[in-house]
Parts: structure tokens; C-alpha cells; sequence
């Protein structure tokens, strides 16, 4: 039942804003002082000696030598058995002193008179002390304090900001390759089909060139051979006619005889009175031939 | 260099001269034997082209050349003054000149007339009338021998000329059977 209602406390501890954690901690700081100073104003002074009558026994007995270990389990078992030690003259617990400054103001005598060895001094001394300690830390502490936390708070702010902010980003980046990934298949078979258009594109505009050009080659080496042809016919009539024209002029030198000159002088006479007058058109170079 | 101009004002002086003094045909062939000689020999034309030789030496070379050949007064005088003048070069084509201004003097045409085989005198003398019946005026026959004519007759008379050979038809044939 108990663990429940403290972590509960814990919890609403935890989700406080930070005055009311400071607050929280100022108070449990307090207490503890408190707690501390009120054990501390409770201690026994060293060497104090009892409020009623001096301590017949020495350190020994105080400190629970050996020879008194009855007497000492008595004041650690009972309160009342104590009282009873304390009156019987043993060392003990003294009555606290919230605010007695008679009975201080007498044990201060008695200290000096040395019949004891320290006073108890009352609590509200120490209370008092504790609060001008912490009033001075609150005058003197909580402007730098409040604006260092307001600067770490706006640090972690602003931290937070960013941070939220990357988060944003990096969740919209998340998105986006998220998306990305998802169209990346649609965007792969987009692609594939681009460059399988684009490959065909090409392959047809490739085959169509490479085809003009065989065409091309085909035209000019038809005309080349064509050429080479007419060339090759022409030097050939070339050399069979001057051969045929030197072969008949060998033979017309073997065979031609005086009669053959004679004719062909008579011949020539005929020829020259054919021939049209001087002047006229076509009369002359070879005329007779 | 040519000599046409100048050939053909000395070839009109001395046309002049041989028709005043009537030997216009011994003129003409003293004048050309003068010349074929000059063109015939290497020797004489280089004492024409040589300039180390003086002018006198030249003369005097052609002078005795002239009276080898048996010529007239006439023309050693022509020698002597082509030699002051520095025209003997001009020689064969002033005889040349003289030939034709003579043959024109005389209404004569030459005919040079060309056959792979001598021609008798008998064709020359019908070729000599087929001619003068074309041309209407006196011809002269000079008569070449040419064997790469085959055969035939070629006659050139001025810038005319009649090709009857066999050579011109085997090439007019050749030249028909050849690709343009």
C-alpha cells in the first residue's frame, strides 16, 4: 500500500515544474538541517557533566568501558530507566533547549567556572543561523541561479526545437525515400522502357544510316567499276585500233605494188578536178581522200 | 626570230632589181642557192653567229661563197649588204620571199608536190594541168619523195593542201575507229 502512494509522489515529483522542484528540495534540505541540528543540540557536549549533580563516573563510564555494560544496556533500552541514570549520576541525554537563555546563561557560568565543559546552546540559535544562511542564499543566489536555469531552459528548448525540427526532417526524408522506394520500381520499368525506346531509337536510325551508306558505297563502286569499265573498253579499242591500224599499214607496205601507186596517182587526179573550187566550203585538207 | 618583215622588203628590192635589169629568175636562183647553202651548212652559220669574227671576214666568207656558186654582181652586192647590216640570218627567208613575190610578179603558183615513189614526168605533167585548171594560174611543180606516205599523192600549194596518200586515210580511219 505504501510503494503505490510513494511512487505515485515520485512520479508527480518528477512531472513538477522546476520552481516548485526547487521548492521541494529547499523544504527537504531544511528538514534535514533541522533533523540534523535538533540530533546535534541533543549530543551531549564532550566531557559535559549531568544538569543535576556532577558525574561521579569518568570518561569510562560515558564511553561504556568495561565494568558498567548493565548500566549502559539500561539507557539504550528505556527512556525512563535513562531519567533514572541521570539521576543516579550516570552520563546521558540532557532536555533539549529550544529557547531556555536562563538555563544557558547558567550553564555558560558553569563553564566558566569550570564545572562544566561546554552549555548547551538553544536550538532557535541554530534555527536562526539556518534561516539567515538560506535567506542569504536566496537574496544572493536566485537571480544567477533563476537565470542559469532559465538559459539551460532555453538551451534545452531550443535544443528540443531542433531536435523536433531534425525529426521533422529527417521523418519527411523518411517519408520521401519511403515514397521513393515505393515509385522506384514504378521508375525502374519507366526508365527501362525510356532506354528500351531510346536502344530502339537508335538501332533503327543506326541500321537506317549503315543501309544508306552500303547504299551509297554500292552506287559509287558500281560507278567506279562502271568508269573503270568504260576506261578499260575505250583503252582496249584504243590498242586494238592503233594495233590493226599499224597491222594494215605493215601489210598495205608488203603488199602495195607499182601498180597499186599508179592507181592510186590516176585516182588522185580524178579527185583533185571533184574537188570543189578554192574558196568554197570544205575545200581542202584531205579533199582527195 | 623571225625575218618575215624584213625578208619581205628586201625579196620586193630585189624583184625590183631583177625586173629592171631582166635576170628576175637567175636572181631568184642565185639568191636561193646562196641560202640553201647557208642552210645546209653548220660551218657557215657559225661565222654568222660567231661575234668574234669582224664583219669584213664575213662579208668576204659570203662574197667568195657567191662567186663559187657562179653568182651575178647583183647578188654579191646583196651579200655584202645583208653583211653590213647584220641580216645574213634573214638569208633563207628572204630567198623564200623572193621565190614568192616572183612567182606572184609572174602570176606563177608553186606546187610542192609529195609521193611515197618518184612520179613520172607524164603524171607530173597531167598533175601540173589538174592544178593549173583549179587554180586558174601557172603552176610549178616541185617534186618530194616520202615513203611513210605509203602511197598516193599530197600536193600543198600555199596554205593549201590536197592529201591523196594512203597515210591520210589509214590515220582518217584510225582516227574514226578511236573513241572521241
Amino acid at each position: 500500500m505504501v510503494r503505490p502512494s510513494l511512487i505515485s509522489r515520485i512520479k508527480r515529483w518528477l512531472g513538477a515544474s522546476k520552481p516548485r522542484k526547487l521548492v521541494l528540495v529547499g523544504g527537504f534540505a531544511m528538514a534535514t538541517l533541522a533533523v540534523t541540528s535538533f540530533a546535534v543540540a541533543q549530543e551531549p557536549a564532550p566531557g559535559a557533566a549531568p544538569t543535576a549533580a556532577p558525574a561521579p563516573a569518568g570518561p569510562a563510564a560515558h564511553e561504556g568501558a568495561p565494568g558498567a555494560p548493565a548500566a549502559e544496556g539500561k539507557h539504550e533500552g528505556e527512556g525512563h530507566e535513562a531519567a533514572e541514570g541521570h539521576e543516579s549520576g550516570h552520563h546521558g541525554i540532557e532536555p533539549f533547549n529550544f529557547a531556555d537563555f536562563d538555563r544557558y546563561k547558567k550553564e555558560k557560568e558553569e563553564v566558566d567556572a569550570k564545572k562544566r565543559d561546554a552549555a548547551v546552546t538553544p536550538y532557535i540559535y541554530v534555527l536562526i543561523n539556518a534561516l539567515v544562511l538560506f535567506a542569504l542564499y536566496y537574496y544572493l543566489g536566485r537571480k544567477p541561479i533563476m537565470a542559469g536555469l532559465k538559459a539551460r531552459r532555453d538551451a534545452v528548448a531550443k535544443e528540443l526545437d531542433e531536435a523536433a525540427q531534425i525529426k521533422a526532417e529527417a521523418k519527411a526524408k523518411l517519408e520521401e525515400y519511403s515514397n521513393k522506394l515505393k515509385k522506384l520500381g514504378d521508375e525502374l520499368e519507366r526508365m527501362k522502357a525510356e532506354l528500351t525506346l531510346a536502344g530502339e531509337k537508335d538501332r533503327d536510325r543506326i541500321v537506317k544510316e549503315a543501309e544508306e551508306k552500303a547504299e551509297r558505297m554500292r552506287k559509287d563502286a558500281q560507278f567506279l567499276i562502271e568508269q573503270e569499265v568504260k576506261q578499260l573498253r575505250i583503252d582496249m579499242l584504243k590498242h586494238a585500233v592503233l594495233a590493226s591500224s599499224a597491222a594494215a599499214e605493215q601489210v598495205l607496205k608488203s603488199k602495195l605494188s607499182s601498180a597499186d601507186h599508179d592507181r592510186l596517182a590516176n585516182e588522185y587526179l580524178g579527185q583533185l578536178a571533184a574537188l570543189p573550187e578554192p574558196g568554197a566550203k570544205g575545200a581542202m585538207k584531205g579533199g582527195a581522200s | 626570230m623571225t625575218y618575215a618583215k624584213i625578208a619581205r622588203r628586201y625579196a620586193r628590192a630585189l624583184l625590183e632589181l631583177g625586173a629592171e635589169q631582166n635576170n628576175l629568175e637567175t636572181l631568184v636562183k642565185e639568191i636561193s642557192a646562196v641560202a640553201e647553202a647557208f642552210t645546209s651548212s653548220a660551218e657557215l652559220r657559225a661565222v654568222v653567229d660567231n661575234p668574234e669574227i669582224p664583219r669584213t671576214a664575213r662579208k668576204q666568207v659570203f662574197v667568195e661563197i657567191a662567186a663559187k656558186l657562179g653568182c651575178g654582181v647583183t647578188t654579191k652586192n646583196t651579200l655584202s649588204l645583208l653583211a653590213d647590216a647584220s641580216r645574213l640570218r634573214a638569208l633563207p627567208a628572204i630567198a623564200t620571199a623572193l621565190r614568192e613575190e616572183a612567182d606572184r610578179s609572174a602570176g606563177v603558183v608553186r606546187a610542192s608536190v609529195t609521193s611515197a615513189q618518184p612520179l613520172g614526168d607524164a603524171y607530173i605533167q597531167k598533175l601540173t594541168q589538174a592544178l593549173e585548171t583549179r587554180f586558174k594560174k601557172k603552176v610549178v611543180v616541185v617534186k618530194n619523195v616520202d615513203p611513210s606516205l605509203l602511197a598516193g599523192v599530197v600536193t600543198r600549194v600555199g596554205d593549201t593542201v590536197i592529201d591523196g596518200s594512203l597515210r591520210a586515210r589509214l590515220d582518217e580511219l584510225r582516227t574514226q575507229l578511236l573513241p572521241a
